[in-house]
């Protein structure tokens, strides 16, 4: 089966720093994938390739199958590449409901994103006419998923869903990945804290300083992870 | 919470069939990241060549007392200072644009970092 997303010997970095030092991953369609790591290990850099937002220097970036190195975010975002970028992925200044008016970029009808919204997360219609950036940082990124959930994506792209969130409420938000996983969507998370995700995912990745050190089943990763944070992960990626 | 399923080839959703083909239409320019980087490679090449031919043209109009083979070397000497005219100048623009590139992205991320904090106080 052709991969969804594949990423070959992928180098990239900001200006003169390269922080990808040869990154390979691949991610079949349906699959739920897992990509931890501790801080500046390249996760969201590899995020910001993914989604268009950073031209590779070296190395293959493929969808379905199809080297796409250059294409330009917004090509991505229409042909069906959505990122849920960590923080606040929302527009701060508009209410909830011109936030969801947003969402309509992908040719889902207004009425579609706010039922979908509306259906998933009853707080944000509580909420309809508030201003998005003072929503509490659960419900701005509930309002993040919503636009993920509505825009009807074939590949998600989740950056630290769990930042600055409660306990209670990554595992809510998770459970709503875990659904949309079950309906066939392939995802890509990137984590810093393994545990809220391990259980939703397929597969599983430790990356370092811009490598990835381990791939295998969530729980063998798991397994890994303390050594891994604590230094002892420099081994080269099987893959 | 249950680890996911992959789908079979033949389980494709049309949704997957979909991007499939909006994936194979996109229009890919092959672009790689520091254009930056060949264009001080050129400017520095132009340079070096500027500075080989300069030597040349000295060497050509020093060994003889033939006035033709001296115009010669003339012309020569000035196609050379030129290139590495042209050389410098492309070497600069290309490496100020990889300096001011970084500093751009530098000074989002700190205006990010600040409006960040200012939020969470």
């Amino acid at each position: 089966m052709t991969p969804l997303l594949e990423l070959r010997d992928l180098r990239a970095g900001y200006g003169t720093i390269d922080v990808l030092h040869g990154v390979n991953l691949v991610l079949e369609p349906g699959q739920v994938y897992a990509l931890l790591g501790p801080n500046g290990a390249g996760k969201t850099t590899t995020m910001a390739v993914c989604s268009g937002q950073i031209i590779p220097s070296a190395g293959l970036f493929l969808l379905n199958g199809r080297e796409v190195n250059g294409v330009g975010s917004d090509a991505l975002a229409r042909a069906g590449v959505c990122l849920v970028p960590e923080g606040r992925g929302v527009f701060p200044n508009l209410t909830v409901t011109e936030n969801l008016r947003m969402f309509t970029f992908a040719g889902v009808s207004f009425s579609d994103v706010q039922d979908k919204a509306f259906t998933q997360f009853p707080r944000l219609r509580e909420r309809r006419r508030q201003i998005a950036g003072t929503l509490s940082g659960g419900e701005q990124q509930m309002l993040s998923m919503a636009r993920a959930m509505a825009s009807n994506p074939a590949l998600l792209l989740l950056d630290e869903l769990s930042m600055g969130l409660a306990p209670l409420i990554v595992e809510d938000l998770y459970q709503r990945v875990a659904d949309l996983a079950r309906d066939g969507l392939s995802i890509l998370i990137v984590e810093q804290f393994a545990q809220a995700i391990l259980g939703v995912a397929s597969v599983a990745s430790i990356m370092l300083h811009g490598r990835i050190t381990h791939t295998g089943p969530p729980a063998e990763i798991a397994d890994e992870l303390a050594s891994a944070y604590l230094g002892g992960g420099a081994h080269p990626s099987p893959a | 919470m249950t680890t996911t399923d992959v789908p079979s080839e033949t389980s494709l959703s049309p949704r997957l069939q979909q991007f499939q083909t909006e994936v194979s239409q996109l229009k890919v320019t092959g672009g790689k990241a520091g254009p930056e980087r060949t264009g001080r490679i050129i400017g520095g090449i132009l340079m070096v060549a500027g500075l080989v031919l300069g030597l040349l043209a000295y060497l050509m109009s020093h060994g003889t007392s033939d006035p033709l083979k001296q115009n010669d070397a003339q012309t020569l000497g000035m196609l050379a200072i030129s290139l590495a005219v042209v050389g410098t100048g492309i070497f600069v623009v290309f490496s100020l644009t990889r300096y001011f590139r970084y500093w751009l992205v530098r000074l989002i991320f700190e205006t990010r970092e600040q409006t960040d904090a200012l939020r969470s106080r």
